[in-house]
């Protein structure tokens, strides 16, 4: 079956692209091939007027490469033969002798884009679907048909490298904004605005003459040029250092695209996009979103589910509830004290505010959708309450009960609970198999991981319907079982305290931080427990203490700041001083040693292994409490692990999460490590039984 | 007419009342209105879904929400297919709101309604002038640079003079008449002196307070959190002055009559903002919805008078009203009457057990009976807790039946003076 057909009204020719069997435009091999056929066809009549490309899929242009082909290319020639086909098709594109504009109505991202960017013009609906963007840098790659190339000379350098190296995607108004599109029209009048655009071509390039000032000076003094990259690099890597390697191929490509013999940069990006795609960081970008694709539940599953009760409006609390209202589920917030919930609404609203802030009608009736009750009326009419009061037991108790009381019998009951036992809290209600865990990960309006805890009664209903509710709110649900700390507290309990550990032992915060991050943590130990708030941190370490006391006991250090009244940057100050520029606080800076370490100009032989010796210490436990999880069937397998590990704390994305990190050293090695390890230090860095057999 | 069908007030709620200018300063009537429509829906346990109609009372509406009761309603999740409809009957917006409901049910033209009342006083505009107006659209309908100029140079200091719409709108235009002036007129003619009116002024507050302290609001107030998108929040009326003594209010001067006056700001209602909502079926269908409702709107009368003397509404609507019902001022032991001022209350007392007013003015053959004013507003009155226009109405009738129930009572009669010379009276029974 034909992805494309060809029609023609008036001299104008119209190529219709509607992928047979899929939900959105995929480029696929096969559909870049009939696209190219269909050019030649149309490059023979010459005396079209215009061609223009649309979508035959409701509510999406076309929504870039298919993925799950480009993750099976087998090595770099293939990848950049890959590129170099697409590039050359879309060369065709451009060279067509009429006039062609994309007309784009919903998502056109990625290779969808790099269409677009091939046609002379792009006309765009201004409708909240619409999203333009190239965020092939997140999963580790640039763009490989031309968009390196294209994109600076449509909308200029200035503007092109902050949308290629984020990948955010823009708005219609945004877009037209910047030049990426020519002309916004309601969807029904996209045609008519192309022809228009057609015959009165507009100016190409920024819109502000300061806009095009600083394009054109740029485009004249190679000087200025690179002083523009120089810059973008250092802000990449003070950012991300040189864990993620595409951002500064991209800056590559675009500094290729300047060069005046054009075939160099295209060759540049095909060259780049080879070796990105075949690496491990893109690989591992690849598979993380394939495996939050495939996660459990159903947004559709959720048609039931159309009023919400939130219980607590703490940070927690009102984002969630943010949630709820921004995905079109009547939401009332609730909290016993009028000053919290007010506090709490607020937040809700700011955060609802910040979502919706295209569409000021969306904002407005989000928000309307977020009620404050100060009772607890409108239970009756609810399908799911939610509890995120504080984490006290009796209380939590209480609360759950009081809810059961009053709510449908259909309604979903879910605790946001990171540290207490389910079943305890279940205990007492009548109908414990619709009392399910959901806990969100701070902050809630980002983090994309909910872990969805089953306990012994809740029924696999329940389950189910917390996952596609978790996926209604945009969320990816791992399930775990109620174990202590769920999943990922509890395997970022041996970083943390390691951390803590290697601090007390004299290690200066900001290098142990600068270390671990290196190695692929999205933060060091120290800065993430400032992060969290060391009264949390505390909390929980205790509860993992008291769970797993021969591993997790306590340093020390944490509860002696909290005593002092330093919690973390809520409070401006922890481990580090939180003012303008975050310092480290003196005791934990140790300037002497730092000094030493450091050398001069360049880290020493002594530095790096001691860096090193940081980095196993504080990774090596995690694996093994992996696979402590594992062997306890906490989380399904090592894929649901790595997947929570990274959306829930970024835990080692660029290595894949802790087992394809382990997987990839060789279990073989990680065990040999540990046991050194254990040798010095002892049995907190213990073998689980279950590595060992697992490294044979 | 004995034996018509009445209708069940299954409940609801009001916001807190803010004096204007205050607290609600810069909430628009749209938000007052849609906070106590969810309120109430929620607390009466019903699916919105269900509402046949919704019908808000509002006296001056937001410019840029027209039928404010549609774009609260939308705004507060009823559904799209829900139709809505804005009522005006002055100070009688919020009983017209109900008896509206009422109505629709005896016709068979629905069994649950949606109903209420809401003024922002704080939020009426300031108008351009008529010689401005014509000078801006002169403007705009200028072509060219020369026509504008000369246009422009039209432009007189004079312009800036700004209408009050709030000051406007208190004005009768038949009569001529701010309402305070009216008040004047009834305080001579039935001989109610200045330290009569402050000290029943005095007695509301004290009644209001009193109210407050015992908490006798909390079932009808619902708070609102996180005003106009921020963190504050309003809980209770504040219009209520603790320790008001009569040293203060004889302090005030006379407002509407310099010279001669006697009605105060401190013994006249208070500029205020809120908004009422109730759910309201008739009885099969809160039967069917298994709705207990809170009481009954049993009659109702509507009455026209000189426009002059509007402050006597309500006795002119309760002697329809106890014709039509067929009942005695004495059956109704709980009486709120809206007190618009302290003179027109007391004119209202004196009149109701005037035989010779009685006779001359309400065609009946001898005087209606004694009002006690112990029992009339027996929680504080308009001069305490405010009067937001269109809501005053469907607050007496939830604050009344919430009496009744409170003292095991069988009914109460909700009355008020309307401006423009109006009067209305509910008869209420406990459920």
């Amino acid at each position: 079956m034909s992805a494309f057909s060809l029609s023609e009204a008036d001299g104008v020719l119209t190529l219709r692209f509607d992928l047979p069997g899929e939900k959105v435009n995929l480029l696929t091999l096969a559909t870049m091939d009939e696209f190219e056929l269909r050019l030649e066809e149309v490059a023979r009549r010459r005396d079209a007027k215009a061609l223009l490309i649309e979508s035959g899929k409701p509510g999406s242009f076309i929504a870039g490469a298919d993925l799950r082909a480009f993750a099976e290319l087998a090595d770099v020639a293939a990848a950049e033969a890959a590129s170099r086909r697409g590039q050359s098709v879309f060369a065709r594109l451009e060279a067509l002798p009429m006039a062609t504009v994309a007309l784009i109505h919903g998502a056109c991202v990625g290779g969808g884009l790099e269409l677009a960017l091939a046609c002379r013009h792009r006309v765009a609906s201004d409708d909240p679907a619409t999203k333009l963007g190239l965020p092939e840098v997140q999963l580790g790659i640039l763009p490989g048909f031309g968009g390196t190339q294209r994109l600076p000379a449509v909308v200029g350098l200035v503007a092109s490298l902050p949308l290629l190296l984020t990948g955010r995607r823009l708005a219609a108004r945004a877009a037209r904004r910047i030049g990426l599109v020519d002309a916004l029209a309601p969807p029904e009048r996209l045609r008519e605005a192309a022809l228009a655009v057609v015959a009165a071509p507009p100016r190409r390039g920024p819109r502000s003459w300061s806009g095009r000032a600083v394009e054109a000076a740029l485009r004249t003094l190679p000087p200025l040029r690179r002083l523009l990259f120089s810059k973008a690099r250092r802000q990449v890597v003070a950012r991300a250092g040189d864990v993620y390697p595409a951002p500064l191929r991209i800056l590559d490509a675009v500094a290729a695209s300047c060069d005046s013999r054009r075939e160099t940069g295209f060759a540049v990006e095909s060259r780049l996009l080879g070796e990105l795609l075949t690496g491990p960081v893109s690989r591992n970008l690849v598979r993380l979103f394939l495996l939050a694709e495939r996660a459990p539940g159903e947004k559709e599953a959720t048609r039931t589910i159309e009023r919400a009760f939130v219980a607590g409006a703490g940070q927690m609390g009102a984002a969630i509830a943010s949630l709820f209202a921004g995905a079109g589920i009547g939401t009332r917030l609730h909290d016993a004290a009028p000053a919290a919930l007010a506090r709490g609404v607020g937040k809700a609203r700011e955060l609802l505010r910040k979502r919706f802030r295209d569409d000021d009608a969306a904002a407005r009736a989000a928000i309307d959708r977020l009620d404050p009750s100060i009772g607890r009326h409108g239970l009756k009419a609810c399908d799911v309450a939610l509890e995120a009061i504080v984490e006290v037991a009796d209380a939590k108790r209480r609360l759950l009960a009081e809810l059961e009381a009053n709510l449908p019998d259909h309604a979903l009951l879910l605790t946001n609970t990171s540290s207490l036992d389910l079943d305890e809290l279940g205990k007492g209600l009548a109908r414990s198999d619709r009392l399910v865990g959901l806990h969100f990960f701070h902050p809630a309006e980002t983090m994309r991981l909910v872990e969805v805890v089953r306990g012994r009664g809740t029924s696999e209903e329940a389950v189910a319907l917390a996952c596609s509710l978790a996926r209604r709110l945009g969320k990816v649900p791992v399930v775990v079982a109620n174990r202590p700390g769920f999943l990922v507290n509890r395997l970022l309990t041996p970083y943390l305290l390691e951390g803590e550990r290697l601090v007390g032992e004299g290690a200066p915060i900001a290098a142990l931080d600068r270390a671990l991050r290196a190695a692929g943590m999205p933060m060091g130990p120290i800065e993430l427990l400032d992060e969290v708030g060391l009264d949390v941190a505390l909390h929980v370490g205790g509860v993992m203490g008291a769970a797993f006391p021969e591993r997790f006991g306590e340093v020390g250090l944490v509860r002696q700041l909290v005593a002092e009244g330093a919690l973390g940057r809520k409070s401006g100050r922890g481990f580090y001083l939180h003012r303008a520029r975050r310092r480290p606080e003196p005791r934990f800076a140790r300037p002497a040693a730092a000094a030493a370490a450091a050398g001069s100009g360049g880290p020493s032989a002594s530095a790096s292994s001691t860096e090193l010796q940081w980095v196993e210490r504080l990774l090596l436990p995690v694996v093994a409490e992996a696979w402590r999880c594992l062997d306890e069937r906490v989380v399904a397998g090592e894929d649901e692990l790595d997947l929570a590990m990274m959306l829930g704390a970024g835990f080692l994305v660029p290595h894949g999460g802790p087992t394809r990190f382990a997987r990839g050293r060789g279990l073989a090695a990680i065990v040999a490590g540990l046991e050194r390890l254990e040798a010095r230090h002892g049995a907190r860095f213990a073998v689980p039984d279950a590595l060992r057999a697992a490294a044979r | 007419m004995a034996g018509a069908e009445r209708l069940a007030i299954v409940g609801g709620v009001r916001t807190p009342f803010q004096r204007a200018g205050t607290g609600f300063r810069r909430t628009s009537a749209v938000d007052l209105a849609r906070s106590v429509m969810v309120e109430a829906i929620a607390r009466c346990e019903v699916d919105p879904a269900q509402i046949d109609e919704v019908i808000l009372g509002c006296a001056g509406q937001p410019f840029d929400a027209q039928n404010v009761a549609r774009v609260a309603a939308l705004r507060a999740g009823v559904p799209e297919s829900v139709p809505a409809t804005t009522v005006h009957r002055n100070c009688a917006s919020g009983m017209e709101a109900i008896t509206e409901a009422l109505l629709r049910v005896r016709a068979g033209a629905g069994g649950l309604f949606l109903v209420g009342g809401v003024e922002a006083m704080s939020r009426f505009p300031l108008l351009f002038g008529e010689a401005a107006t014509e000078w801006f659209t002169a403007l705009s309908r200028a072509k060219g640079a020369v026509a504008r100029l000369r246009t422009a140079a039209r432009w007189r200091p004079r312009f800036l003079a700004p209408r009050v719409a709030l000051l406007d709108g208190l004005r009768d235009p038949v009569s001529g008449m701010m309402m305070g002036e009216t008040a004047e007129l009834l305080a001579r003619e039935f001989s109610i002196p200045r330290d009569e009116q402050d000290a029943f002024a005095l007695e509301s507050h004290r009644r209001a307070e009193w109210a407050q302290a015992e908490r006798r609001f909390e079932v009808e107030i619902a708070p609102i959190v996180g005003l106009d998108g921020g963190t504050t929040s309003v809980e209770s009326d504040n219009g209520p002055r603790p320790g008001l003594t009569r040293e203060q209010l004889l302090k005030l001067k006379p407002y509407f009559d310099r010279r001669f006056g006697t009605v105060t700001v401190g013994n006249s209602c208070q500029l205020t903002d809120g908004a009422v909502a109730l759910l309201v079926a008739s009885e099969a269908r809160a039967k069917e919805l298994r709705l207990a409702p809170l009481g009954w709107l049993v009659e109702f009368a509507y009455a026209g008078l000189d426009p002059a003397r509007m402050g006597l509404g309500p006795v002119h609507a309760t002697a329809r009203l106890l014709e039509r019902a067929g009942r005695k001022l004495d059956d109704f032991p709980i009486v709120e009457l809206n007190e618009a001022f302290a003179a027109q209350v007391l004119a209202c007392a004196k009149a109701f057990e005037s035989d010779d007013f009685a006779r001359t003015k309400l065609g009946l053959e001898r005087a209606m009976g004694r009002l006690d004013l112990q029992r009339v507003n027996v929680n504080g009155g308009a001069i305490a807790l405010g009067h937001p226009i269109a809501a005053t109405g469907a607050r007496l009738v939830l604050t009344a039946l919430h009496e009744i129930r409170r003292r095991r009572e069988r009914r109460a009669l909700a009355t008020l003076c309307v401006g423009g010379g109006q009067g209305a009276a509910l008869a209420l029974e406990a459920a």
